[in-house]
């Protein structure tokens, strides 16, 4: 029998030690590929074609909304999921809500997690985004 | 000091100025308590008018019958009275404003602290994380890299609790002689492994002829630990380079210590925004508050720091000490 084959997340955030707790979460399950800066997102989303993108908000150069933006404005990348690791409650690090994302950009984010990430947290997020698989 | 408020209420209440030659004879007021009383017999009373209410009034008066106000004083009053109404009204308005920018900037502080450690909080959450899955598969790699994550993470922690402590009080530097080229010296040193694990060359390049100097060389170590931090994480991780140098100013009198990284460089539009407290380039790394210190503890010792940036090319925060502590 076949085993099943494993899905990619593509974890984005500029601090190592985020991207290092994530992966040790997620890793037994999921393929883990990470990306340090908006930019390497993009490019890494772009080559690899995950089956989900964990985006962090507030990172220097172009934050996760920015990348956001690009992300939904590329017709290859747009059907990816996006959840976004945040270190505000409800909102997303720069002022905008959920809602209000939507409001602004025309797409809300797939869901949301607050930091410091609650692991048990962050699993079901991941599975729910994925369709439970 | 009595005054009569029932022309005093009067005046308010109807918000009209009042002039009476005889208070005790004026059927507006003559059979009043205080009136009578007092023996009060001129009287001004005018309102002092805001742009939307009588905040207070002026009030003048006379015992003796002979002495009558005119009709000119009571000109006057008004004409003062009106004056002091906007001048007070303006006043309440200037202090209203400050106590909300007050509570605003508190709030923005709170907001600000509480963010940075959140990071720092995911970030020992982490390294906890991957250090219990390390001890419950028995492997020594994630056992090492959870416990490094946490203990880098606490320091991180520290760091930040020292720079609040450091901005939130005045200080009086606690002057002492020392190599002008050591305390430089100490936080590049300590720096060192820190920027080659990151692939960056951070030197020090010293004036070795600047001899000794009066400062407080705790301080100004946070001051350079703060620097020269921000000067490594600017810096590209390929090809990056800090340069860590002294020499005594031209007149003789200071000396500087320059840091200067070859990074991606400053905004002309956040330029005068450094040293704000909780402004901060670096994403969630920044805690916002190490250049409010180091601006700070400049200060403090009666010197300046110099900033000069180009986007795209570099920048270099020159620190200007006075060789000897000012006199008071």
């Amino acid at each position: 029998m076949e085993e099943a084959v494993r899905k990619r997340i593509l974890v984005t955030d500029d601090e190592e030690d985020a991207r290092e707790f994530v992966r040790a979460v997620l890793e037994d399950d999921f393929d883990i590929i990470t990306a340090s800066n908006g930019e390497e997102c993009l490019d890494l989303a772009r080559r690899e074609s995950p089956d989900l993108i964990l985006l962090d908000v507030q990172m220097p150069v172009m934050g996760g909304i920015d990348v956001f933006v690009e992300l939904k404005k590329d017709d290859r990348l747009h059907a990816i999921p996006v959840i976004m690791l945040t270190g505000v409650r409800e909102r997303t690090g720069v002022g905008l809500s959920k809602e209000e994302m939507g409001d602004c950009f025309g797409e809300e984010p797939d869901d949301y997690l607050e930091k410091p990430i609650e692991p048990s947290s962050l699993y079901d997020v991941v599975c729910r985004c994925l369709g439970g698989q | 000091m009595q005054i009569s408020r029932t022309i005093l209420d009067y005046a308010t209440r109807q918000g009209r100025a009042v002039l009476t030659s005889d208070a005790t004879t004026d059927d507006r007021f003559g059979a009043a308590h205080s009136v009578i009383i007092q023996e009060i017999r001129g009287a001004m009373c005018v309102p002092l008018r805001g742009r939307e209410e009588i905040i207070g009034a002026i009030y003048v008066d006379s015992k003796i019958l002979s002495h009558k106000f005119s009709i000119d004083d009571l000109k006057l009053l008004f004409a003062v009275g009106a004056q002091i109404g906007i001048a007070v009204e303006n006043t309440r308005l200037y202090d209203a404003n400050l106590r909300a920018e007050r509570l605003a900037a508190v709030g923005q502080a709170v907001a600000g602290l509480g963010h940075c450690i959140k990071n720092i909080l995911n970030g020992m959450e982490g390294g906890a994380f991957i250090l219990q899955k390390g001890i419950d598969k028995r492997e020594d790699l994630s056992i090492r890299k959870g416990w490094d994550i946490l203990s880098r993470n606490s320091s991180r922690l520290k760091g930040l609790v020292l720079d609040m402590l450091a901005y939130s009080k005045p200080r009086e530097p606690v002057y002492e002689t020392v190599e002008a080229n050591s305390v430089a010296a100490e936080v590049t040193e300590l720096l060192q492994e820190r920027a080659k694990n990151e692939g960056k060359l951070l030197q020090f390049l010293p004036d070795e002829e600047l001899g000794e100097v009066e400062i407080d060389a705790k301080a100004i170590y946070r001051c350079l630990l703060n620097l020269v931090t921000n000067a490594i994480d600017a810096c590209p991780e390929k090809g990056g380079e800090v340069q860590v140098r002294t020499h005594r100013a031209v007149d003789g009198n200071r000396f500087e210590i320059r840091v200067a990284d070859n990074g991606c460089g400053i905004a002309e539009e956040d330029l005068d925004k450094l040293g704000r407290a909780f402004f901060s380039t670096k994403g969630s790394k920044g805690t916002g508050l190490g250049l409010s210190v180091s601006y700070k503890i400049v200060s403090e010792h009666k010197g300046e720091v110099l900033v000069d940036s180009k986007q795209g090319q570099g920048t270099t925060f020159t620190v200007v000490l006075p060789v000897r502590r000012p006199s008071q």
